[in-house]
Protein backbone atom coordinates (compact mmCIF):
# COMPACT_ATOMS: atom_id res chain seq x y z
CA UNK A 1 0.00 0.00 0.00
CA UNK A 2 1.25 3.31 -1.14
CA UNK A 3 0.13 4.98 2.31
CA UNK A 4 2.94 2.21 3.99
CA UNK A 5 5.47 3.65 2.01
CA UNK A 6 8.19 6.37 3.37
CA UNK A 7 6.66 10.38 2.94
CA UNK A 8 11.09 11.81 2.89
CA UNK A 9 11.81 11.63 -0.71
CA UNK A 10 15.10 10.65 0.23
CA UNK A 11 13.52 6.95 1.71
CA UNK A 12 11.69 6.50 -1.34
CA UNK A 13 13.14 3.84 -4.17
CA UNK A 14 12.14 4.34 -8.11
CA UNK A 15 10.50 1.20 -8.90
CA UNK A 16 10.06 1.79 -12.22
CA UNK A 17 14.14 2.40 -12.54
CA UNK A 18 15.06 -0.59 -10.45
CA UNK A 19 12.48 -3.38 -12.31
CA UNK A 20 13.94 -1.93 -15.69
CA UNK A 21 17.45 -2.32 -14.99
CA UNK A 22 19.29 -4.95 -17.21
CA UNK A 23 21.01 -6.09 -14.21
CA UNK A 24 18.46 -7.97 -12.72
CA UNK A 25 15.86 -10.94 -13.66
CA UNK A 26 13.17 -10.37 -10.75
CA UNK A 27 12.44 -7.72 -8.33
CA UNK A 28 10.42 -8.32 -5.15
CA UNK A 29 9.35 -5.30 -3.54
CA UNK A 30 7.58 -5.01 -0.27
CA UNK A 31 6.82 -2.39 1.87
CA UNK A 32 8.06 -3.66 4.58
CA UNK A 33 9.02 -7.11 5.56
CA UNK A 34 11.10 -9.12 8.74
CA UNK A 35 14.17 -9.72 6.85
CA UNK A 36 14.57 -9.41 3.47
CA UNK A 37 17.20 -12.77 3.70
CA UNK A 38 13.83 -14.39 5.35
CA UNK A 39 11.79 -13.76 2.40
CA UNK A 40 14.67 -14.37 -0.75
CA UNK A 41 15.11 -17.99 1.32
CA UNK A 42 11.51 -18.40 0.82
CA UNK A 43 11.33 -17.16 -2.65
CA UNK A 44 14.51 -19.36 -3.29
CA UNK A 45 12.06 -22.25 -2.60
CA UNK A 46 10.88 -21.95 -6.31
CA UNK A 47 13.10 -23.17 -8.56
CA UNK A 48 11.07 -21.07 -11.43
CA UNK A 49 12.57 -17.84 -9.55
CA UNK A 50 15.07 -15.74 -12.29
CA UNK A 51 18.35 -14.95 -11.11
CA UNK A 52 19.91 -12.28 -10.13
CA UNK A 53 16.97 -11.61 -8.33
CA UNK A 54 16.20 -8.76 -5.84
CA UNK A 55 14.70 -8.65 -2.60
CA UNK A 56 14.15 -4.52 -1.75
CA UNK A 57 11.94 -3.36 1.35
CA UNK A 58 12.09 0.31 2.59
CA UNK A 59 11.56 -0.86 6.16
CA UNK A 60 13.05 -3.82 7.74
CA UNK A 61 11.81 -4.43 11.26
CA UNK A 62 13.90 -7.95 12.31
CA UNK A 63 16.98 -8.01 9.96
CA UNK A 64 19.41 -10.89 10.98
CA UNK A 65 22.84 -10.82 11.95
CA UNK A 66 25.18 -13.68 12.37
CA UNK A 67 24.09 -15.53 15.79
CA UNK A 68 21.11 -13.72 17.40
CA UNK A 69 22.39 -10.68 16.13
CA UNK A 70 20.05 -8.04 14.81
CA UNK A 71 20.67 -5.30 12.23
CA UNK A 72 19.29 -2.25 13.47
CA UNK A 73 17.77 -0.45 11.13
CA UNK A 74 15.75 2.61 10.51
CA UNK A 75 14.15 4.68 7.58
CA UNK A 76 16.38 5.67 5.10
CA UNK A 77 19.14 2.49 5.68
CA UNK A 78 19.24 0.20 2.64
CA UNK A 79 18.74 -2.97 3.25
CA UNK A 80 18.08 -5.66 0.61
CA UNK A 81 19.11 -9.14 -0.71
CA UNK A 82 20.22 -10.35 -3.97
CA UNK A 83 18.99 -14.35 -4.89
CA UNK A 84 22.11 -15.10 -7.21
CA UNK A 85 22.80 -18.25 -9.06
CA UNK A 86 26.49 -19.58 -8.34
CA UNK A 87 26.74 -21.55 -11.23
CA UNK A 88 26.02 -18.75 -13.44
CA UNK A 89 29.13 -17.07 -11.97
CA UNK A 90 30.60 -20.35 -12.50
CA UNK A 91 31.44 -20.38 -8.66
CA UNK A 92 31.87 -23.94 -6.94
CA UNK A 93 30.56 -24.42 -3.35
CA UNK A 94 34.72 -24.06 -2.22
CA UNK A 95 34.81 -20.36 -3.44
CA UNK A 96 31.72 -19.16 -1.86
CA UNK A 97 33.56 -17.69 1.12
CA UNK A 98 35.51 -15.42 -1.01
CA UNK A 99 31.80 -14.33 -2.55
CA UNK A 100 31.41 -13.25 1.11
CA UNK A 101 34.42 -11.31 1.40
CA UNK A 102 34.22 -10.14 -2.17
CA UNK A 103 30.83 -8.71 -1.42
CA UNK A 104 32.14 -6.40 1.19
CA UNK A 105 34.82 -5.00 -1.28
CA UNK A 106 31.57 -4.39 -3.72
CA UNK A 107 30.46 -2.13 -0.85
CA UNK A 108 34.08 -0.10 -0.57
CA UNK A 109 33.74 0.38 -4.26
CA UNK A 110 30.61 1.53 -4.40
CA UNK A 111 31.05 4.06 -1.47
CA UNK A 112 34.72 5.01 -2.94
CA UNK A 113 33.24 6.26 -6.25
CA UNK A 114 30.95 8.60 -4.84
CA UNK A 115 34.26 10.79 -4.54
CA UNK A 116 33.95 11.89 -0.90
CA UNK A 117 37.62 11.60 0.28
CA UNK A 118 36.27 9.01 3.00
CA UNK A 119 38.54 6.37 4.95
CA UNK A 120 36.76 2.85 4.08
CA UNK A 121 37.62 -0.29 5.25
CA UNK A 122 36.74 -3.99 5.56
CA UNK A 123 36.99 -5.74 8.71
CA UNK A 124 37.23 -9.50 8.10
CA UNK A 125 35.21 -11.14 6.50
CA UNK A 126 33.01 -8.50 5.15
CA UNK A 127 32.06 -5.53 7.68
CA UNK A 128 32.80 -2.45 6.00
CA UNK A 129 34.09 0.67 8.34
CA UNK A 130 33.91 3.95 7.56
CA UNK A 131 35.70 6.95 9.15
CA UNK A 132 36.46 3.95 11.98
CA UNK A 133 32.09 3.02 12.56
CA UNK A 134 30.41 0.45 10.96
CA UNK A 135 28.84 1.29 7.55
CA UNK A 136 27.69 -1.89 6.47
CA UNK A 137 27.20 -5.82 7.48
CA UNK A 138 26.29 -8.52 5.41
CA UNK A 139 24.82 -12.17 5.95
CA UNK A 140 24.84 -15.01 3.07
CA UNK A 141 22.82 -18.33 3.26
CA UNK A 142 21.98 -21.08 0.99
CA UNK A 143 18.17 -21.62 0.34
CA UNK A 144 17.38 -25.09 1.68
CA UNK A 145 17.45 -27.62 -1.15
CA UNK A 146 18.21 -25.27 -3.69
CA UNK A 147 22.05 -25.86 -4.51
CA UNK A 148 21.80 -23.08 -7.21
CA UNK A 149 20.28 -20.78 -5.09
CA UNK A 150 22.88 -17.91 -2.48
CA UNK A 151 21.27 -15.33 -0.44
CA UNK A 152 23.29 -12.22 0.41
CA UNK A 153 21.77 -10.08 2.56
CA UNK A 154 22.96 -6.26 2.61
CA UNK A 155 22.24 -3.74 4.90
CA UNK A 156 24.24 -0.43 4.74
CA UNK A 157 23.75 2.90 6.68
CA UNK A 158 22.84 5.31 3.82
CA UNK A 159 20.01 8.28 4.60
CA UNK A 160 19.31 7.22 7.53
CA UNK A 161 20.88 9.81 9.88
CA UNK A 162 22.46 7.79 13.39
CA UNK A 163 22.34 10.99 15.42
CA UNK A 164 19.13 10.46 17.15
CA UNK A 165 19.91 6.56 17.76
CA UNK A 166 21.34 5.13 21.03
CA UNK A 167 24.56 5.87 22.46
CA UNK A 168 25.51 2.81 22.16
CA UNK A 169 25.23 2.46 18.48
CA UNK A 170 26.63 5.75 17.89
CA UNK A 171 29.90 4.69 19.52
CA UNK A 172 30.19 2.19 16.65
CA UNK A 173 27.96 2.42 13.58
CA UNK A 174 27.99 5.46 11.21
CA UNK A 175 25.95 6.51 8.28
CA UNK A 176 26.75 8.02 5.15
CA UNK A 177 24.51 10.93 5.09
CA UNK A 178 26.07 11.81 8.91
CA UNK A 179 29.47 11.89 7.48
CA UNK A 180 28.95 14.07 3.76
CA UNK A 181 26.21 15.93 5.31
CA UNK A 182 23.93 14.99 2.16
CA UNK A 183 21.36 12.63 1.69
CA UNK A 184 21.84 10.08 -1.29
CA UNK A 185 19.67 8.74 -4.66
CA UNK A 186 19.02 5.21 -3.03
CA UNK A 187 17.94 3.68 -5.85
CA UNK A 188 20.81 5.54 -8.14
CA UNK A 189 23.50 3.76 -5.06
CA UNK A 190 21.42 0.78 -4.67
CA UNK A 191 22.11 0.10 -9.03
CA UNK A 192 25.72 0.72 -8.84
CA UNK A 193 26.24 -1.46 -5.65
CA UNK A 194 24.41 -4.27 -7.54
CA UNK A 195 26.62 -3.39 -10.54
CA UNK A 196 30.02 -3.82 -8.76
CA UNK A 197 28.94 -7.40 -7.02
CA UNK A 198 28.29 -9.21 -9.70
CA UNK A 199 31.14 -7.61 -11.17
CA UNK A 200 33.24 -8.34 -8.45
CA UNK A 201 32.02 -12.24 -8.39
CA UNK A 202 32.67 -12.52 -12.21
CA UNK A 203 35.98 -11.13 -11.35
CA UNK A 204 36.82 -13.88 -8.56
CA UNK A 205 36.79 -16.46 -11.75
CA UNK A 206 39.47 -15.13 -13.91
CA UNK A 207 41.46 -12.72 -11.18
CA UNK A 208 40.96 -13.86 -8.04
CA UNK A 209 44.30 -13.05 -6.90
CA UNK A 210 43.66 -8.96 -7.84
CA UNK A 211 40.09 -9.11 -5.80
CA UNK A 212 42.26 -10.61 -2.79
CA UNK A 213 44.70 -7.52 -3.42
CA UNK A 214 42.05 -4.80 -3.44
CA UNK A 215 40.35 -6.53 -0.53
CA UNK A 216 44.17 -6.53 1.55
CA UNK A 217 44.40 -2.79 0.70
CA UNK A 218 41.02 -1.87 2.78
CA UNK A 219 41.95 -4.18 5.35
CA UNK A 220 41.83 -2.68 9.33
CA UNK A 221 43.08 -5.67 11.26
CA UNK A 222 46.49 -6.15 9.46
CA UNK A 223 49.27 -5.08 12.04
CA UNK A 224 47.06 -4.75 14.99
CA UNK A 225 46.43 -6.85 18.07
CA UNK A 226 43.15 -8.72 17.89
CA UNK A 227 40.83 -11.51 20.03
CA UNK A 228 38.95 -13.47 17.86
CA UNK A 229 35.66 -15.73 19.13
CA UNK A 230 36.08 -19.26 16.87
CA UNK A 231 33.73 -21.61 17.89
CA UNK A 232 34.19 -22.32 21.35
CA UNK A 233 37.40 -21.24 21.34
CA UNK A 234 39.15 -17.57 21.67
CA UNK A 235 41.99 -16.38 20.03
CA UNK A 236 44.68 -13.53 20.46
CA UNK A 237 47.86 -12.70 18.51
CA UNK A 238 48.97 -9.78 15.70
CA UNK A 239 46.95 -9.96 12.48
CA UNK A 240 48.75 -10.55 9.73
CA UNK A 241 46.03 -9.79 7.13
CA UNK A 242 44.09 -12.29 4.60
CA UNK A 243 45.62 -15.23 3.12
CA UNK A 244 45.43 -15.83 -0.55
CA UNK A 245 42.50 -18.37 0.05
CA UNK A 246 40.75 -15.20 2.04
CA UNK A 247 41.60 -17.16 5.56
CA UNK A 248 42.31 -14.65 8.36
CA UNK A 249 45.87 -14.67 9.62
CA UNK A 250 46.69 -14.59 13.17
CA UNK A 251 50.37 -14.61 14.63
CA UNK A 252 50.32 -16.15 18.49
CA UNK A 253 52.91 -18.15 20.56
CA UNK A 254 51.16 -20.85 18.75
CA UNK A 255 52.32 -19.74 15.32
CA UNK A 256 50.69 -18.35 12.03
CA UNK A 257 46.80 -19.68 12.51
CA UNK A 258 44.63 -19.47 9.33
CA UNK A 259 41.04 -18.51 10.47
CA UNK A 260 37.98 -19.13 8.57
CA UNK A 261 35.04 -18.69 10.50
CA UNK A 262 35.03 -16.50 13.76
CA UNK A 263 34.10 -13.19 15.15
CA UNK A 264 36.33 -10.16 15.69
CA UNK A 265 35.44 -9.28 19.51
CA UNK A 266 38.64 -6.87 19.89
CA UNK A 267 41.09 -5.02 17.63
CA UNK A 268 43.80 -2.44 18.90
CA UNK B 1 40.61 -60.64 -24.17
CA UNK B 2 37.87 -59.15 -23.26
CA UNK B 3 39.40 -56.24 -21.57
CA UNK B 4 41.01 -55.36 -24.77
CA UNK B 5 37.70 -54.50 -26.40
CA UNK B 6 36.04 -52.84 -23.81
CA UNK B 7 39.00 -50.21 -23.80
CA UNK B 8 37.81 -48.61 -26.78
CA UNK B 9 34.22 -48.50 -25.66
CA UNK B 10 33.73 -44.52 -24.26
CA UNK B 11 33.20 -46.23 -21.32
CA UNK B 12 32.78 -49.49 -19.67
CA UNK B 13 28.58 -50.04 -19.55
CA UNK B 14 29.25 -53.15 -16.95
CA UNK B 15 30.95 -51.26 -14.79
CA UNK B 16 28.70 -48.44 -14.69
CA UNK B 17 25.46 -50.80 -14.31
CA UNK B 18 27.32 -52.41 -11.29
CA UNK B 19 28.15 -48.82 -9.71
CA UNK B 20 24.35 -47.43 -10.70
CA UNK B 21 23.26 -50.67 -8.17
CA UNK B 22 26.01 -50.01 -5.37
CA UNK B 23 24.78 -46.41 -5.27
CA UNK B 24 21.25 -47.42 -4.94
CA UNK B 25 22.00 -50.29 -2.59
CA UNK B 26 23.68 -47.69 -0.41
CA UNK B 27 21.20 -44.95 -0.86
CA UNK B 28 24.21 -43.01 -2.28
CA UNK B 29 22.84 -39.83 -5.06
CA UNK B 30 26.33 -38.84 -5.75
CA UNK B 31 29.62 -40.38 -7.44
CA UNK B 32 32.64 -39.15 -8.72
CA UNK B 33 35.48 -41.20 -9.63
CA UNK B 34 38.84 -40.85 -10.93
CA UNK B 35 41.21 -43.38 -12.86
CA UNK B 36 44.52 -41.66 -14.45
CA UNK B 37 42.43 -39.83 -17.22
CA UNK B 38 38.91 -40.52 -16.74
CA UNK B 39 36.25 -39.09 -14.27
CA UNK B 40 33.00 -40.38 -13.74
CA UNK B 41 30.70 -37.99 -12.07
CA UNK B 42 27.68 -39.98 -10.92
CA UNK B 43 24.15 -38.38 -9.47
CA UNK B 44 21.07 -39.50 -8.12
CA UNK B 45 18.42 -36.77 -7.30
CA UNK B 46 15.14 -37.20 -6.60
CA UNK B 47 13.94 -37.47 -10.02
CA UNK B 48 16.50 -40.85 -10.26
CA UNK B 49 18.38 -38.19 -12.84
CA UNK B 50 21.54 -40.27 -13.54
CA UNK B 51 24.55 -38.14 -15.26
CA UNK B 52 27.99 -39.64 -16.86
CA UNK B 53 30.24 -37.27 -17.84
CA UNK B 54 33.92 -38.57 -18.63
CA UNK B 55 35.92 -35.74 -18.61
CA UNK B 56 38.07 -35.87 -21.73
CA UNK B 57 38.53 -38.68 -24.32
CA UNK B 58 40.10 -41.59 -22.38
CA UNK B 59 43.30 -42.73 -24.05
CA UNK B 60 44.07 -46.76 -23.26
CA UNK B 61 45.65 -47.32 -20.06
CA UNK B 62 49.00 -48.35 -20.35
CA UNK B 63 48.82 -50.55 -17.14
CA UNK B 64 47.35 -52.21 -14.99
CA UNK B 65 44.03 -52.29 -17.15
CA UNK B 66 41.69 -53.89 -14.60
CA UNK B 67 42.07 -51.61 -11.30
CA UNK B 68 39.23 -50.11 -10.04
CA UNK B 69 38.76 -46.49 -9.96
CA UNK B 70 40.22 -44.66 -6.75
CA UNK B 71 37.05 -42.88 -5.03
CA UNK B 72 37.84 -39.72 -4.27
CA UNK B 73 36.63 -37.37 -1.17
CA UNK B 74 32.88 -36.83 -3.00
CA UNK B 75 30.55 -36.96 0.16
CA UNK B 76 28.78 -39.26 1.13
CA UNK B 77 31.41 -41.69 1.87
CA UNK B 78 31.23 -45.07 2.77
CA UNK B 79 33.16 -46.77 5.84
CA UNK B 80 33.76 -50.16 6.52
CA UNK B 81 30.61 -50.98 8.57
CA UNK B 82 28.17 -50.35 6.15
CA UNK B 83 26.95 -47.00 7.71
CA UNK B 84 27.70 -43.70 5.24
CA UNK B 85 29.06 -40.51 6.66
CA UNK B 86 27.92 -37.42 5.78
CA UNK B 87 30.84 -35.24 4.67
CA UNK B 88 32.10 -31.09 5.01
CA UNK B 89 31.87 -29.77 1.51
CA UNK B 90 33.91 -26.40 2.87
CA UNK B 91 35.65 -25.73 6.12
CA UNK B 92 34.66 -23.52 8.67
CA UNK B 93 32.54 -23.76 11.83
CA UNK B 94 29.89 -26.39 12.40
CA UNK B 95 26.28 -25.59 13.79
CA UNK B 96 23.92 -28.06 14.92
CA UNK B 97 20.74 -26.03 14.83
CA UNK B 98 19.55 -23.10 12.39
CA UNK B 99 20.11 -20.50 15.08
CA UNK B 100 21.26 -20.54 18.96
CA UNK B 101 17.59 -20.45 20.47
CA UNK B 102 16.45 -23.08 18.04
CA UNK B 103 15.80 -27.52 17.99
CA UNK B 104 19.10 -28.98 16.55
CA UNK B 105 17.97 -30.12 12.82
CA UNK B 106 19.17 -33.41 13.69
CA UNK B 107 20.30 -35.29 16.50
CA UNK B 108 20.76 -39.60 17.00
CA UNK B 109 17.71 -41.66 16.06
CA UNK B 110 16.89 -39.01 13.26
CA UNK B 111 15.14 -39.84 10.15
CA UNK B 112 16.57 -37.98 7.21
CA UNK B 113 16.12 -37.93 3.40
CA UNK B 114 18.33 -36.63 0.68
CA UNK B 115 17.32 -33.17 0.82
CA UNK B 116 16.95 -33.48 5.09
CA UNK B 117 18.99 -30.02 6.11
CA UNK B 118 21.41 -32.08 9.21
CA UNK B 119 23.88 -28.41 10.24
CA UNK B 120 24.79 -25.89 8.68
CA UNK B 121 29.13 -24.98 8.14
CA UNK B 122 29.70 -21.31 8.44
CA UNK B 123 32.76 -19.98 6.68
CA UNK B 124 33.36 -16.23 6.62
CA UNK B 125 30.03 -14.84 7.33
CA UNK B 126 28.20 -17.85 4.32
CA UNK B 127 25.97 -19.69 5.98
CA UNK B 128 25.74 -23.42 4.34
CA UNK B 129 23.00 -25.81 4.86
CA UNK B 130 24.01 -29.14 4.52
CA UNK B 131 21.86 -31.50 3.29
CA UNK B 132 21.75 -35.23 4.18
CA UNK B 133 22.26 -36.47 0.53
CA UNK B 134 21.15 -39.60 1.61
CA UNK B 135 17.94 -41.92 3.15
CA UNK B 136 18.81 -43.90 6.22
CA UNK B 137 18.94 -42.84 10.52
CA UNK B 138 21.47 -40.99 12.08
CA UNK B 139 23.12 -42.87 14.09
CA UNK B 140 25.97 -40.74 15.41
CA UNK B 141 26.84 -37.10 15.23
CA UNK B 142 30.74 -36.79 15.52
CA UNK B 143 31.73 -32.73 15.77
CA UNK B 144 30.06 -30.85 18.18
CA UNK B 145 28.09 -27.85 17.81
CA UNK B 146 31.01 -24.97 17.27
CA UNK B 147 33.52 -27.36 16.34
CA UNK B 148 35.66 -25.65 13.57
CA UNK B 149 35.44 -28.58 10.42
CA UNK B 150 37.47 -29.29 7.47
CA UNK B 151 36.82 -29.78 3.90
CA UNK B 152 35.58 -33.16 3.30
CA UNK B 153 35.47 -33.99 7.42
CA UNK B 154 32.82 -36.47 8.59
CA UNK B 155 30.12 -34.72 10.28
CA UNK B 156 27.92 -37.83 10.96
CA UNK B 157 27.11 -41.16 10.19
CA UNK B 158 23.68 -42.80 9.00
CA UNK B 159 22.49 -46.28 8.70
CA UNK B 160 21.12 -46.17 5.19
CA UNK B 161 17.63 -47.81 4.84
Amino acid sequence: MMSDLPQNPSFQFDLAKIHSSPLLNCVDFNSELDSTNNRALELSKDSSIKTPCLVLTPKQNAGRGRGVNQWWSSEGSLTFSLIINPRDLNLSVETWPKISLTAGLAVCETVRALNHDLSLGLKWPNDVFLNGKKLSGLLIETAQNQPERLVIGIGININNSLKNAPEEIRAIATSLTDEINQNLDMTDFLLNLIHQLLEAWKSLTIAESMVIESWRRYCILTDRKITVTTGTEQLSGDCLGIADDGALLIKSEAGTQSIYSGVIDQFI
Amino acid sequence: MSEESKKEEPFDLDRLKNLIELMEKHGLTQVDLRHGNERWQLQRGPQEVMQVMPTAAIPAPVAPAATAPVPTEAAPAVPDDGSIEITSPTVGTFYNAPSPDEPDFVSVGSKVKPDTIVCIVEAMKVFNQIPAEVSGEIIKVLVKNGDPVEYGQPLFKVKPV
